[in-house]
């Protein structure tokens, strides 16, 4: 029966050449699609790590000649002042880099053998509670750390997973990453960029080093209660200008910097899926109503199958395979295609996110050519026989 | 015939109303894509102001600064009788920095290029936040010099420009744009001309109102605009070649770019670093309009590479969006010819002749496709004017100008030959013995 299909389908290779180019070319379009979705859900699924609603970022200038002393007694009482606020939570100070701010940090240095890279986060003490950031082992650095040998250091779980996979624990090794540090802490899953940003190496430092250079934190992170920031905004604006004694001072909500910074893989994320949907719609009409005609034009057949003992069922099934028969040769070429692109490493994407967009590809064009097949082949397989024959 | 021809068409649609339904659903919705699109195009790529010289531009948004060291490299031979030691040399990059440029930096060295006709500098590190009766309001701040003026030709509503004399004498006067104006005073109109506004811990005058540019891009991101001495002191004060600085400059002819652009090259490749602690080496990036564009979204330095790995994804992706309803009408075409064969047959009968049923053919799909093409515009103007009220694309708004209406027309006129012609080409060549049996 098999190659009598074949057969039919190659006698009719005109009409179902079109066919065969549109499935090809959906499941082209398809598998780009979710394979760029699948990576990037695939990083999204990785969490954030810390706190951000209900929070603000500010940025503020201090006077350069300020002497360190004289910066850190600033910062002391502008938290605090701040904290003394009835609406704020919890404050910290951090360095240059500020969560979804888009700018990066990044330091690669050789450790005992290993090249090590990791990403940089400037933050204080205070910054653990803050923004409510989860630890695995160890514990945020405080106060009394800072005045060890080592100047204390919190890497994120990537950094033990992806440099010491099979230590028990980092907490209180010593290592030379931009200078020598003490591990502290090392906190659950944490990145900064956004929220489809990679899972990458990170490593915490104190203000200490950077006081010295002269370059003290100048951002904080803010954390008031629910639904305050329309009315603490302009006290915390004034707090700083006064204490600052400079008027440049910005306030954001870091919610909104994160969907911000979610944005340039978001907006095409959503452009891509609605269309292709629109485009899985078209192609579902267009491929029933020429089926429809299609096998409607074949009543002749159909009568006289019927009329020599076939049941619909049968006849349904014949036309179902016929379309399925020409899908499958179309997906098969696709996806010979599509493999090429993991295969022959085309993209810095890993491998397996194509391998899901085939499959899922194949999946849906293979469940759309079945409904759409199915529902005009049972219409026609359900004719009278002698009603169809009549006609001719 | 004319006439005949659109009531036959318009005859036949209501005949088969799935069909019809499909086939517009196809269309209108394939159009209003590439409406949109169009529509996008022109908003970040268009011609329109500020960019309207942007065939003579060249972008120096940054300059690299690298350190390299020699390593020695030491090679013993075990296995060699006596001790056998070499030595490599390796030259290595050990510290790269990119960033924008210094205010001594880019007036020392970027205003004496011979290719260059106006030279734009711009700092766009600052904001300027600020409380009016209890209500927010954060300005994107710009420090610009005049010629930012002539490079970049903003559409200036009300007032004037700021010019030579407030660069020289930091004047305290401000442009501001139409969304800024509305924000502060409440209206953008010239009585908002010579009026006050205090930002930070100063009072400006306000010289003039601009359009709000419809893209977004860090040339001209900016809500309110200073006179460039009127930054911050220590970034006018700075040594370093590093600052907060961009420039862009405009060439006489656009064929001038790569002579400029080379000349950038060399500069930066024989700038002095003597002077500049650290680093030894200085490199200055230059791109041409297009190129920049690429450079921003990919980050990929190299400007013409950056162009390729941008535009032909897109290109590609968008071939194959369009192919596919295309596809699909062709397919519905041509299955529905033979729904038709008695009246071709009918006609062919009556003398009409292969040409005659082809140009009837592709007339009535081009009616179909105008009709889409309607149902696509009014579906991508509500869509636009959803976008744009609601800011969904940041800073960019699409544009809805004569000229994307244009080349929709152009769009929907090929959209309709393409997917006609091959079926009204099988219709046309139907024997007439076979369609009359």
């Amino acid at each position: 029966m098999f190659r009598h299909l074949l057969k039919l389908m190659w006698n009719k290779r005109r009409a179902n050449s079109m066919i065969f180019l549109e499935i090809l070319l959906a499941f082209v379009v398809l598998f780009g699609v979710f394979a760029f979705v699948f990576y990037n859900m695939d990083r999204y699924r990785s969490p954030l790590g810390f706190n951000y609603e209900q929070t603000i970022g500010i940025r503020m200038d201090f006077d350069d000649e300020l002497d360190s002393l004289a910066v850190i007694e600033l910062q002391n009482r502008i938290h605090r002042e701040m904290i003394a606020m009835p609406n704020v939570e919890a404050a910290s100070f951090i360095g240059p880099v500020n969560p979804f701010g888009g700018n990066t940090w990044q330091t690669g240095t050789e450790v005992n053998g290993q090249q090590i890279r990791t990403q940089m986060l400037f933050a204080d003490y205070r910054f653990g509670e803050t923004a409510e950031v989860t630890m695995t082992d160890g514990h945020w650095f405080t106060e009394d750390d800072m005045k060890g040998k080592y100047i204390p250091t919190v890497v994120n779980a990537e950094f033990k997973r992806r440099y010491f996979p099979d230590v028990e624990s980092i907490v209180d090794s010593v290592f030379d990453i931009n200078g020598e540090h003490i591990v502290v802490g090392v906190t659950g899953d944490f990145k900064y960029k956004s929220n489809f940003a990679e899972n990458f190496p990170l490593t915490f430092y104190p203000q200490m080093e950077r006081l010295g250079e002269g370059d003290p934190y100048e951002m904080m992170v803010v954390r008031l209660r629910p639904n305050t920031m329309a009315e603490t905004e302009e006290d915390i604006f004034n707090l700083l200008v006064d204490n600052t004694k400079n008027t440049e001072v910005v306030i954001w909500s870091m919610a909104k910097d994160r969907n911000k910074a979610n944005r340039p893989v978001m907006i095409p994320m959503v452009i891509l899926l609605v269309i292709s949907g629109f485009l899985l719609i078209n192609i579902a009409l267009g491929l029933f109503g020429v089926l429809f005609t299609q096998i409607n034009r074949r009543r002749a057949e159909i009568g006289l199958r019927k009329a020599m003992g076939a049941t619909s069922g049968q006849v349904t099934l014949q036309f179902v395979l016929e379309i399925l028969i020409v899908t499958v040769m179309a997906l098969l070429l696709g996806a010979f295609f599509a493999v090429q692109v993991p295969l022959l490493e085309l993209t810095p994407i890993p491998g397996k996110f194509f391998y899901y967009g085939i499959l899922a590809a194949v999946t849906i064009i293979a469940v759309i050519v079945l409904l759409c097949s199915f529902l005009p082949s049972r219409q026609a397989a359900g004719m009278h026989p002698a009603n169809v024959l009549h006609e001719e | 015939m004319f006439k005949n021809y659109l009531l036959l068409s318009l005859k036949v649609l209501k005949r088969k109303p799935f069909y019809t339904f499909i086939s517009l659903f196809g269309i209108s919705f394939t159009l209003m894509i590439l409406m949109l699109l169009t529509s996008l195009f022109d908003a970040t790529l268009g011609d329109n102001q500020p960019l309207t010289h942007r065939d003579r531009l060249v972008i120096v948004p940054m300059l690299e600064r690298t350190r390299t060291e020699t390593d020695t490299i030491m090679k013993i031979d075990t296995l060699a009788t006596s001790y056998d030691t070499t030595y490599t040399y390796e030259d290595d990059i050990v510290s790269t920095s990119n960033g924008p440029m210094s205010y001594k930096f880019v007036t020392e060295n970027l205003t004496k290029l011979e290719e260059a006709e106006h030279y734009a500098f711009w700092n766009d590190g600052y904001h300027q936040d600020g409380y009016l009766d209890g209500r927010k309001f954060s300005f994107g701040a710009y420090y610009v010099n005049a010629g930012y003026w002539d490079v970049f030709d903003f559409k200036f509503l009300h007032g004037s420009r700021l010019n030579e004399q407030d660069d020289e004498g930091a004047n305290k006067v401000v442009v501001i744009t139409d969304k800024a104006a509305k924000t502060y005073f409440g209206e953008a109109t010239a009585s908002v001309i010579g009026q006050e506004m205090q930002l930070g811990a100063e009072t400006f005058r306000v010289r003039g109102i601009v359009a709000r540019p419809l893209s977004d891009s860090p040339m001209f991101a900016g809500d309110v605009f200073f006179p460039i001495t009127r930054v911050d002191q220590r970034e006018i004060d700075s040594d370093d070649v590093s600052g907060g600085f961009g420039a862009a400059f405009l060439t006489s002819t656009s064929g001038r770019r790569e002579a400029l652009k080379n000349e950038l090259t060399f500069l930066g490749d024989n700038y002095d670093m003597s002077g500049v602690e650290f680093y030894d080496k200085m490199r200055l990036f230059n791109a041409t309009f297009y190129e920049g564009y690429a450079r921003g979204i990919l980050q990929e330095e190299d400007g013409s590479k950056a162009l390729r790995l941008l535009f032909i994804p897109v290109v590609l992706l968008i071939l194959l969006f369009v192919a596919l309803p295309l596809l699909n009408l062709v397919n519905l075409n041509i299955s529905r010819v033979y729904e038709r064969k008695a009246e071709i047959g009918v006609r062919k009968a009556f003398g009409a002749n292969g040409s005659d049923i082809l140009y009837q053919f592709i007339f009535e799909n081009l009616v179909l496709t105008f009709i889409g093409g309607v149902i696509g515009v009014l579906l991508a103007i509500a869509l636009i004017s959803y976008v744009n009220t609601n800011d969904l694309l940041g800073i960019t708004r699409l544009s809805y100008s004569y000229e994307v209406f244009f080349y929709f027309l152009v769009v929907i006129v090929l959209f309709g030959f393409l997917s006609g012609i091959l079926p009204a080409y099988r219709m046309s060549r139907t024997n007439v013995a076979d369609s009359l049996r």
